[in-house]
């Protein structure tokens, strides 16, 4: 619950983004490098621009990429999960192995080779992250098709009549939907810190200011410790917060304090 | 003298959302050699009253209230070393899923020689020939002393823990849905087979269930129990053929019986009762067919209607039977 | 073990198709992107080195007669299978060295940094998860929960500027860059250089992961049957914990570390870039920044059939530790 606090209110923050930040981000000065004080609460980097204003604009990129990523992911994960759960057979066999060897590529690797072959358009990017990130949600609906596929009421629907299609959508993914979705908010948590991974690493899309950018910058100029700090703190924030989120899925199905009777 | 005695025991589960009455005021005997008979719906606190018997709770599990004399001895004042002395080697245990009562990366043999090590101190060896002649008792082929537990079968499964549970003779052996996992034919075998055992070694039994039918056939004395509290207590024959509460009644109306004439199986409507946030009065009343004013302001309390039949209902004092029986197939 | 060993070759053989797959999927990366393929071997940087346009043109050709690439594209892949199979995983020409020669060079350091952090990361983790795990619910268990989660949250470039600050520049405990200062390459500086990256790795990779993953696991298994059975058992409580729940509890915790091996590669990039790390993570980024494609590619290939081997592996040493691994039933 304080996850969904936090990254609402990020959101909030990245939307409104143009009314509440003092500066233009963009905007260079002269006042290079001051510490935060009153004119400029979190200080400016090495152009003179106003931290705050930068990391304001900043977290709209990390959270597009973050939630764009995570629901690519569950949606495609979930069909490629859902249709040789239900089906199996050598579907089930073939799917499978698929699954398998789309989780052995190392992801950031492999953006990593795409960047430099194609470019640093971000939307090249999210696909690829979300390409690595579905198999581990087809695997989890695959799962919960399997378990849910032998409950009654499947069979009840089929002997009725309903056709295969109407039975996977309306009886058994509602049920076996949460699972899935801690997990691929738990992926957005990672889709946030990849792109900033990315961006601190120069690899990022030029053109959208990113925390991870601001903080290639500070970098090199260490000393002036509040580039460093302060976009981190919200990288690590908006992920902290995706992942309670999930967390919070998983404690609300698994109660810890599972009472016997 | 009875062996076991159970006294008003109360043990109530603490968790976030206030306090689960389980086990709320429930008294029982058992004499040598018998088996007593526990019977009620999924969640009643048929399990949860075993565990307490064994003191095998889960941390949040308190007693509140009550005595458990085994000989006598009260097992709530025993310390946990000694009360692991107890565990076993004078009460021992039969889960319910024979499966997931084994430690699935020990090998069985293993683990059986393990648990009489932990009471008998006598040599691996010794004890490998005693696990040995157990499973004979049971009839498992003694070179499945090496299986792992997922290698055996169903039936060979529950046979492993039955045996199990004779292994350090034991005066009373709980039964928790020994049978409920398995098909029919083997529910017949594995019970013929436990009360063979049970009347060689004079071993009693508290025989858990939620199938009448099993519960009919090899008990003397059954206990009927819902929403934490047992409702009716009294020997086998007597259960059945003069029941004196209406959920007692409803039970037996679900189940078919092959004599007798044909009717309708009726069902109880509603759900059991909430343990956390109880009603005042009876906690049969909200789907009791017979449920007046009086059951819903005052709970009736536990008396004997007549010698070694007890009831909780205000109503026990009359047969029910009748109408019970008629406002249950007259349901709407 | 008969059964196992099916198991092994069964994995084994579903190895190679993976393998193949990584392969043609470089293949279709240096197909699919726009652009002649033979620059693309060549990479697209200024080749200050290479001279001239005549040469540049020069060793394109020779690049097109190596690869095939005036073949149809079937002719093409299976040369690129033969040519990556027999260990040549392409030639950097900006560094003028076989990818291979470059991996081998600069992949000691990388393990340098690697190792002990899995190894500090997995003692600290199952340490604390474990106890924690044991403890649960409880103050202890919620907060180990919560730092592995901020763990887990942290961006691990980030962590090491913080750590950079921190430690380097403002408390000068250690050193900012580097593996060792160019002066003095004794052993105690080495490990001094060490301790940082290390550090970074450990907190904010490797040590949450585990911490997370053994308190849940020893949650699970603690919950389960035949952990109370053991307990009804009369076990001694050590003999339970030891035996019952963590030799069940680990068996998830070695999957984790088979897959952190392979993960490891990417938490080196961002450590060895933020510290000046001569390894193979930092040649990586160079070779990126650079649009080094062969270097690059072949990094990415080695790395990947790296992955498959260690998954490989793990699931091997699972499968003997499981006893319900690759089991085929056996009807008696």
């Amino acid at each position: 619950m304080v996850g969904l606090a936090i990254v609402i209110g990020l959101a909030l923050m990245s939307i409104l983004a143009p009314f509440i930040a003092p500066y233009d981000p963009y905007e260079q000065s002269e006042d290079i490098f001051r510490p935060p004080d009153a004119k400029y609460l979190l200080g400016t980097d090495n152009l003179g621009r106003d931290l705050l204003s930068r990391i304001i604009y900043g977290g709209r990129i990390s959270l597009v990429f973050g939630l764009v990523v995570g629901f690519l992911s569950l949606v495609f994960g979930m069909f490629m999960g859902a249709v040789p759960g239900y089906y199996g057979g050598l579907i089930d066999d073939a799917f499978s192995r698929l699954f398998e060897l789309f989780l052995m590529i190392p992801r950031f690797f492999l953006i990593l080779l795409v960047v430099a072959l194609f470019g640093n358009n971000i939307f090249y990017t999210m696909i690829i992250a979300a390409l690595t990130m579905w198999p581990s949600n087809a695997k989890i609906t695959r799962t919960q098709v399997l378990t849910l596929k032998k409950r009654q009421y499947v069979d009840a629907a089929r002997v009725v009549g309903v056709s295969n299609l109407r039975i996977l959508f309306q009886h058994i993914l509602p049920n076996g939907l949460y699972p899935v979705i801690a997990n691929s908010t738990m992926q957005m948590a990672s889709a946030v810190i990849l792109e900033s991974g990315l961006s601190f690493l120069g690899l990022g899309d030029p053109n959208f200011i990113s925390w991870g950018q601001i903080l290639q910058g500070a970098t090199r100029n260490i000393t002036f410790w509040w580039t460093a700090v302060f976009p981190g703190i919200t990288i690590l924030m908006l992920a902290l917060g995706f992942n309670m989120i999930g967390n919070g899925i998983n404690y609300a199905l698994n109660p810890r304090m599972r009472e016997r009777m | 003298m009875p062996l076991l005695e159970v006294k008003n025991l109360k043990m109530y589960y603490s968790s976030r959302r206030g306090l689960v009455r389980a086990v709320d005021d429930v008294s029982l005997s058992i004499e040598g050699g018998r088996t007593v008979g526990l019977v009620g719906e999924s969640g009643c606190g048929k399990s949860s009253f075993a565990y307490s018997i064994m003191r095998i709770l889960p941390p949040n599990g308190r007693f509140i209230d009550g005595q458990i004399l085994l000989e006598r001895e009260d097992l709530l004042n025993l310390t946990e070393e000694k009360m692991r002395k107890v565990r076993w080697k004078e009460i021992s245990m039969i889960f319910q899923s024979a499966m997931n009562a084994l430690n699935p990366v020990i090998r069985v043999g293993d683990q059986l020689v393990d648990v009489l090590r932990a009471h008998e101190s006598i040599s691996r060896d010794d004890a490998k020939k005693k696990v040995a002649e157990v499973f004979e008792l049971v009839e498992i082929p003694a070179s499945r002393v090496k299986s792992y537990p997922h290698e055996f079968s169903g039936g060979m499964n529950q046979r492993a823990i039955i045996a199990m549970s004779l292994l350090c003779g034991p005066k009373i052996i709980i039964a928790d849905e020994p049978t409920t996992a398995l098909d029919v034919v083997v529910q017949d075998q594995i019970m013929d087979g436990m009360k063979q055992l049970q009347k060689k070694y004079g071993v009693s039994m508290i025989l858990i269930s939620h199938d009448v039918s099993v519960i009919a056939e090899n008990c003397d004395r059954v206990a009927v129990m819902y929403g934490g509290q047992i409702v009716e207590h009294a020997s086998t024959t007597t259960v059945f053929k003069d029941p004196r509460h209406p959920y007692t009644i409803a039970l037996l109306n679900a189940f078919p019986s092959v004599k007798g004439p044909m009717r309708r199986l009726t069902s109880l409507r509603g759900s059991p009762p909430n343990l956390l946030n109880l009603p005042p009065g009876c906690r049969f009343a909200p789907r009791c067919p017979i449920a007046e004013e009086v059951c819903r302001k005052e709970a009736p309390r536990y008396i004997e209607v007549y010698k070694e039949h007890y009831s909780r209902c205000h109503f026990a004092s009359r047969s029910l039977v009748k109408e019970v029986q008629f406002k249950l197939e007259n349901q709407t | 073990m008969n059964l196992n060993r099916r198991y092994i070759v069964m994995r084994f053989l579903q190895m190679i198709p993976l393998i193949f797959s990584v392969i043609i999927l470089n293949f279709m990366l240096i197909h699919a992107t726009p652009g002649d393929p033979a620059r693309i071997i060549f990479g697209e940087f200024m080749s200050g080195g290479a001279g001239s346009g005549e040469d540049e043109a020069r060793i394109l050709a020779a690049i097109r007669e190596q690869w095939g690439l005036n073949e149809p594209l079937h002719v093409q892949l299976w040369i690129y299978i033969t040519q990556m199979l027999s260990g040549n995983l392409g030639y950097s020409y900006r560094i003028h060295q076989p990818v291979t020669t470059i991996i081998a060079q600069r992949i000691m350091p990388t393990l340098i940094l690697i190792i002990p952090s899995i190894l500090l990361g997995m003692i600290l983790g199952l340490l604390l998860g474990v106890y924690s795990g044991k403890k649960h619910p409880s103050a202890f268990s919620s907060i180990v929960e919560f730092i592995s989660m901020i763990g887990y949250s942290i961006p691990t470039f980030w962590l090491a500027l913080v750590f950079i600050l921190v430690f380097s520049v403002n408390l000068n405990w250690f050193p900012m860059m580097g593996m060792q200062n160019p002066l003095d390459g004794s052993m105690l500086d080495r490990l001094w250089h060490l301790c940082l990256p290390v550090a970074t790795l450990t907190f904010g990779w490797t040590m949450p992961s585990f911490m997370r993953l053994s308190k849940a696991s020893v949650i699970e298994v603690s919950r389960e049957d035949y952990v109370k059975c053991a307990q009804a058992e009369g076990l001694k409580n050590r003999v339970i914990f030891y035996k019952y729940v963590l030799r069940n509890s680990l068996l998830p915790v070695v999957t984790l570390t088979g897959i952190w091996i392979g993960v490891m590669f990417t938490g080196a990039i961002m450590v060895e870039t933020v510290f000046s790390w001569p390894g193979l993570g930092r040649t990586m980024f160079d070779a990126a920044i650079a649009r080094d494609y062969p270097l690059l590619m072949g990094v990415f290939l080695i790395i990947s059939v790296c992955v498959v081997i260690t998954s490989f592996a793990t699931d091997i040493v699972i499968a003997i530790l499981d006893p319900r691994i690759g089991y085929e039933k056996r009807y008696d």
